[in-house]
C-alpha cells in the first residue's frame, strides 16, 4: 500500500470526510521541539503512488489538523506557536492561510471539528484551555479553563452538538456542555497524563481515553466509577485513540512504542491487530469514514502509511 | 571568476541560522534516550546561535514531551535528561516556564472521593447531562424533562466550583518538581538506567536512528555532519500583502475570502448550506437546541453574547463583536491606503513569528548582533509593522537586508527610513553603499553627497548647488577633503573605498579600506570588503589573509568561506578551494553559485570521481573526502 515521505516528522493524519482518496498530514521539524511545520494534502491514486495535492508551510510545527465537516476544501491546523490556521484548498496558495487565529498563549495541540453543528470547532492547548470557535468569527466564542495542566486533545460528541470531552496532563478527562458555565463531569481516568480521548460513534455515552500509563480505558459516562474495559498491550505511552466510524466496538490507537493497534473492547482478547511498520514513534492514526477498514498512520520516521486493515502497510 | 564585490557583507542567501542538522541530532538523542534509559551526555556544542525564543521552545517543549517518552523513568531521571539536553545546548534551565506535573494530584483524589461521597445519594445532580442522557433515551421526545433537569442542575453546581477552588489552591502549592535535584544523584540514577539498554531486545529499537546516535555520542564520536540552515519562515516575496492582512487586519482578508468563496461556490455557499441543513435536521435530531430555546436561550452563541453583555465573562466589549469588528476593518483599510500612497515597495515576509511580540526591535538587535540575519529581518519587520514611523527600525531592517545580500530590500527599507528621518547619516551612508553594490552610480553619488552635506563636520565642504548634477570626480574629491579634515574617521575611508570600487580603482580602494581597518580592526564586514577588493585586483594571496581575518571574527560568515575558495581557485590551488567550497556548502547547501564553483574546481583538479557527488549534492561524501 502507498507510502508518503514527508520532510518533517509526522504529527497527525486525517482522512477527508468528502473524498475517499484524500488525506491531510500535519508535520513538524525536529520532533516539534524547534523549527518549521508543514501541512500536506495528499491524494491516493488506484495502484499508484501517493501524490501531493497541496502543502502549506508554517513558522512553527503543526501538531494537529481537522477537516471541515461542512466544506470539502476547508482545513484547520493546530500550530505549535499557539495559532490556529484555516486553509482553503480551492484558493491559490498565496491566499492561504485564509485565517490565522492567535489566542492560545501556548502550543495548540489538537483541533476537532464539530460533526453536528458544522460551523464550529474546538482547539486544545498547552495553555490548559480549550477554545470554541465558529468559522465566521475572528475571535473564539468561549474559552474553557478548568484543567490544571496541558490539554492534549478534545473531541466532540458525535451526536450532541454542544457536548465535548477533553483529555489533560492533569490526569483527568472532563466532559463539557458549551451551554454550561463549567464542566459537567470530571473523570479521573488515569494515574498518569492523559494524551487522547474519543467518543464511540455508535454509543454517545461511551468514551475512550489513552494515557502515558500505556493503557487505553473505555468508560461509560452514565456509570463512570469503573471503566468498561482496560486495554493493555502498548509498551509505551499511548499517543492517540480513535473509535471506528463503522463498528461500535472497534478502536485504533498509536503509541510511542512505534506500533499502531486495533482493539475490540467488547471481546475478551481485545487486541485484534498490531502493526509495527513505523521505525520511530507512531503519533498519528486515522480510520477512513468513506472506505471501511482503510487506515492511515504517521510517525516521527517522517512516513505516512495508508493500508487496508489486515494487509501489511509496508507491502509494495 | 568574478568576486562579488562585497562592498556590503554580501552573503549569498540566508546563511545565518541554527545549524539544523546538529540540533536535530541532539534532539534525536534526547528523545531516544528514554527508550534505552541511556544518560544523555552533555557534549559541548558549537555555538548554534539559537534565539531566546528558540531556547524557550526547546526548554518548554522538551520538558513536557520528556514526561511522555520517559513514562517509566523516575522524575530524577527525566530531569537529568532534560537538564543534559539544555546544558549541552547552552540553555538555562532556571526559568521553568512549564514545570512538570508529577503523577496525579494525590490530594485531589481525596477531594474527588469526598465530593463523590457527599453527593452519592440522589441521581448524581452534578452530572445532570449524564443523567439526562439516560432519560433522553427512554423518553425521546419529551422536552420538558430536559428543561427540568437543566434547571435543577443550575441550582446544584456548588460542589463543582468548590472543587475547582480547592484544586487551584493545590495547584499553586504544588512544588514544580525537582528543579533543584542533586546532579550527582541524577548521574548515579542515569548510570543505573543505562543498563536497561542491554535488556531491550527489540531489534527495531536497536536499529532506531535515535539509539545509534546516542551510542555514537557516548563514544565521543559526535561531530558536525553538515550544518543545515534553518529555513526561516519563508521570506519568499509576493505574499506579504495577503499575510499582512491575515495577521494584522485578519478580517479584511477573511471578508474577501468569504465573498470569493461565496462566488466560487454559488449563492448556496457552505454557510447557506449549513443553515439549510440545520433547518432540515434540526427539528428531528437536535432536540437539545429546541429544548434549550424554551429556556429563552436560542443558541450558545447568543447566550455568549448575552453573558458578555452582562459582564458575566468579565469582558469589557459589551457591543456586538461585529460592530467593533467593522470599525477595526475600516481602520485597517484606511491605514493600508495610507501606506500604499507612500512608497510601498518594501516586501514583507509571509509568516512572521515576531509579530505580536512585546519588543521586536530589541529581539531584532539581539539576533542581528548574533549574526542571525534572516531572523533579525523578521523581528525588524515586526517592529516597523508595529511602529511604521520608527526610522531606527527601518534602518536596522535595511542593515540586516544589506548584510544578508538583499540590496533591493535594503534600499526599500532605507528609503522608508529616510522618509521618516531625511537627514539620518547612517541611513544616507547605507543607501549610498547599497546603490554602489547595485552599480547604480548616480543614485549612490546622490546619497553619499547627501551624507556629506548633512554631516555636522563636513557639511561645510558641500556646495548646495552641486546636488543637482553630481559627477563622480567631484564627490570623490569632496570625500578626499573630508578624509584630510579628519583622518581618524573610519566612515569617511569606508565611503572612499566604496567610491574607488565604483570606479574600479582597486589599489586606492584597498588603501582606503586598510586605513579604515586600522581604525576599526574588528569590523568583519570591512575585512570582507578588503578581501573582495584585493581578489578583484588579482591579489588573491592577500585576499585570503583578509578573509581569514573576517572568519576569525565571524566564523559562520559563509560568504567569506566561499570567497576563500574562489581565491584559492584563482591561484590554481584547486584542492584547497574544494575544501572551502564544501565547508561553505555544508553551512548553506542552497548556495547555488558555490555548487557551480565547486564543480569547476573538481574538474580542474581532475577529481571526476567526485563530480557525481557534486551533481547529486551529496555533502556527506564530499565532506568525508575533503575535510577542512
Amino acid at each position: 500500500m502507498p507510502v508518503f515521505k514527508a520532510p518533517f516528522n509526522g504529527y497527525a493524519v486525517k482522512f477527508s470526510p468528502f473524498f475517499e482518496q484524500r488525506l491531510a498530514v500535519a508535520t513538524s521539524q525536529n520532533f516539534g521541539i524547534l523549527g518549521n511545520g508543514r501541512l500536506h494534502v495528499l491524494d491516493l491514486s488506484p495502484a499508484g503512488p501517493i501524490s501531493e495535492f497541496a502543502a502549506f508551510d508554517t513558522a512553527d510545527g503543526v501538531y494537529d489538523l481537522a477537516w471541515s465537516e461542512s466544506h470539502d476544501s476547508l482545513l484547520v491546523a493546530a500550530v505549535a506557536d499557539g495559532s490556529v490556521k484555516l486553509y482553503d484548498l480551492s484558493l491559490p496558495p498565496t491566499a492561504n492561510p485564509v485565517r490565522s487565529l492567535h489566542e492560545h498563549t501556548r502550543e495548540t495541540h489538537s483541533v476537532d471539528y464539530n460533526p453536528v453543528r458544522r460551523d464550529s470547532f474546538i482547539t486544545s492547548s498547552w495553555d490548559d484551555t480549550i477554545k470554541l470557535w465558529t468559522i465566521d468569527r475572528p475571535t473564539s466564542v468561549r474559552t474553557f479553563k478548568e484543567h490544571a495542566y496541558c490539554v492534549y486533545s478534545s473531541a466532540w460528541n458525535p451526536r450532541h452538538a454542544d457536548v465535548f470531552a477533553s483529555a489533560s496532563g492533569d490526569c483527568t478527562v472532563r466532559v463539557w456542555d458549551v451551554r454550561e458555565p463549567g464542566s459537567t463531569m470530571i473523570l479521573p481516568a488515569h494515574e498518569f497524563e492523559i494524551l487522547s480521548c474519543d467518543w464511540n460513534k455508535y454509543d454517545d455515552c461511551v468514551i475512550a481515553t489513552a494515557s502515558v500509563d500505556k493503557t487505553i480505558k473505555v468508560w461509560d459516562v452514565r456509570s463512570f466509577r469503573v471503566p468498561v474495559a482496560v486495554l493493555n498491550g502498548h509498551s509505551y505511552a499511548v499517543r492517540k485513540v480513535k473509535f471506528s466510524p463503522h463498528r461500535g466496538s472497534l478502536i485504533t490507537s498509536c503509541s510511542y512504542d512505534m506500533t499502531v493497534c486495533l482493539w475490540d473492547y467488547m471481546v475478551e482478547d481485545a487486541l485484534i491487530g498490531r502493526y509495527d511498520h513505523h521505525t520511530e514513534f507512531a503519533v498519528g492514526v486515522d480510520m477512513s469514514v468513506l472506505v471501511e477498514g482503510l487506515l492511515a498512520s504517521t510517525g516521527w520516521d517522517e512516513l505516512v502509511y495508508v493500508w487496508q486493515h489486515g494487509t501489511d502497510p509496508r507491502a509494495p | 571568476m568574478v568576486h562579488p564585490i562585497g562592498v556590503n557583507t554580501r552573503s549569498q542567501s540566508d546563511l545565518e541560522g541554527p545549524p539544523q542538522r546538529v540540533l536535530s541530532s541532539f534532539l534525536h538523542s534526547f528523545v531516544n534516550s528514554g527508550r534505552g534509559g541511556i544518560p544523555l551526555h552533555p557534549t559541548p556544542l558549537p555555538v548554534l546561535g539559537l534565539s531566546e525564543g528558540d531556547k524557550k521552545c526547546i526548554r518548554d517543549r522538551s520538558s513536557i514531551m520528556a514526561r511522555h517518552f520517559f513514562a517509566d523513568k523516575s522524575e530524577d531521571f527525566i530531569n537529568s535528561q532534560v537538564n543534559a539536553l539544555l546544558s549541552s545546548l547552552d540553555i538555562d534551565n532556571d526559568i521553568r516556564a512549564r514545570g512538570p506535573l508529577p503523577g496525579r494530584f494525590r490530594e485531589l483524589d481525596e477531594y474527588w472521593n469526598e465530593s463523590q461521597g457527599m453527593l452519592k445519594p440522589g441521581p448524581l445532580p452534578a452530572d445532570g447531562w449524564v443523567a439526562e442522557y439516560a432519560q433522553h433515551r427512554v423518553q425521546h421526545g419529551d422536552p420538558n424533562a430536559w428543561a427540568q433537569l437543566f434547571e435543577r442542575q443550575h441550582g446544584a453546581n456548588g460542589w463543582a466550583s468548590e472543587f475547582e477552588h480547592e484544586q487551584s489552591q493545590i495547584a499553586s502549592l504544588n512544588p514544580m518538581g525537582g528543579a533543584n535535584i542533586s546532579n550527582l544523584a541524577a548521574m548515579e540514577q542515569t548510570r543505573m538506567l543505562a543498563h536497561t539498554l542491554a535488556q531491550n531486545n527489540d531489534p527495531k529499537f536497536q536499529n532506531s536512528k535515535f539509539l545509534q546516535f546516542v551510542s555514537k555520542m557516548s563514544r565521543g564520536e559526535i561531530f558536525i555532519e553538515d550544518n543545515q540552515v534553518k529555513p526561516t519562515a519563508v521570506s519568499a516575496p509576493g505574499d506579504w500583502a495577503t499575510e499582512y492582512q491575515q495577521q494584522h487586519d485578519g478580517g479584511h482578508a477573511w471578508a474577501d475570502q468569504f465573498v470569493q468563496d461565496k462566488l466560487s461556490h454559488g449563492p448556496g455557499g457552505w454557510v447557506n448550506e449549513f443553515a439549510a441543513e440545520r433547518e432540515l435536521h434540526g427539528s428531528i435530531e437536535d432536540q437539545w437546541v429546541n429544548e434549550f430555546s424554551k429556556l429563552n436561550v436560542q443558541d450558545w452563541a447568543d447566550e455568549f453574547g448575552r453573558q458578555v453583555g452582562e459582564g458575566a465573562l468579565g469582558e469589557s466589549s459589551t457591543d456586538n463583536w461585529a460592530n467593533a469588528y467593522d470599525d477595526y476593518l475600516n481602520e485597517q483599510v484606511a491605514s493600508k491606503q495610507r501606506s500604499d500612497t507612500s512608497r510601498g515597495v518594501y516586501e514583507f515576509s509571509d509568516m512572521n513569528p515576531y509579530v505580536g511580540r512585546p519588543n521586536p526591535l530589541k529581539e531584532g538587535q539581539e539576533l542581528f548582533r548574533k549574526g542571525l540575519l534572516s531572523e533579525a529581518v523578521l523581528a525588524f519587520e515586526a517592529e516597523v509593522l508595529k511602529n511604521p514611523d520608527n526610522a531606527e527600525g527601518w534602518r536596522l531592517l535595511g542593515m540586516a537586508h544589506a548584510e544578508n545580500d538583499d540590496d533591493q530590500q535594503a534600499i526599500a527599507a532605507m528609503m522608508r527610513a529616510q522618509e521618516v528621518d531625511p537627514t539620518n547619516l547612517e541611513v544616507l551612508l547605507a543607501l549610498g553603499v547599497s546603490h554602489t553594490n547595485e552599480l547604480e552610480q548616480p543614485a549612490a553619488l546622490k546619497y553619499l553627497y547627501s551624507w556629506l552635506r548633512h554631516h555636522p563636520k563636513y557639511g561645510t565642504l558641500a556646495q548646495p548647488e552641486m546636488s543637482d548634477s553630481l559627477y563622480y570626480a567631484d564627490v570623490a574629491r569632496l570625500f578626499n577633503d573630508a578624509a584630510q579634515m579628519s583622518p581618524e574617521d573610519a566612515d569617511v575611508h569606508i565611503v572612499l573605498g566604496v567610491l574607488f570600487n565604483l570606479s574600479r580603482d582597486y589599489d586606492k580602494a584597498i588603501a582606503s579600506f586598510k586605513t579604515a581597518l586600522a581604525l576599526k580592526p574588528r569590523d568583519y564586514s570591512l575585512w570582507n570588503k578588503l578581501g573582495a577588493t584585493q581578489a578583484n585586483s588579482v591579489q588573491s594571496a592577500d585576499a585570503i589573509e583578509a578573509y581569514q581575518q573576517a572568519l576569525d571574527l565571524k566564523p559562520n560568515y559563509v560568504r567569506a568561506w566561499a570567497n576563500m575558495g574562489i581565491s584559492y581557485a584563482n591561484q590554481g590551488m584547486y584542492e584547497e578551494s574544494i575544501r572551502y567550497y564544501v565547508r561553505a556548502l555544508a553551512m548553506n547547501p542552497k548556495a547555488d553559485n558555490a555548487w557551480q564553483y565547486l564543480r569547476i574546481s573538481l574538474s580542474c583538479a581532475s577529481r571526476d570521481d567526485m563530480v557525481k557527488a557534486c551533481d547529486s549534492r551529496n555533502l556527506d561524501i564530499l565532506q568525508k573526502e575533503f575535510p577542512l
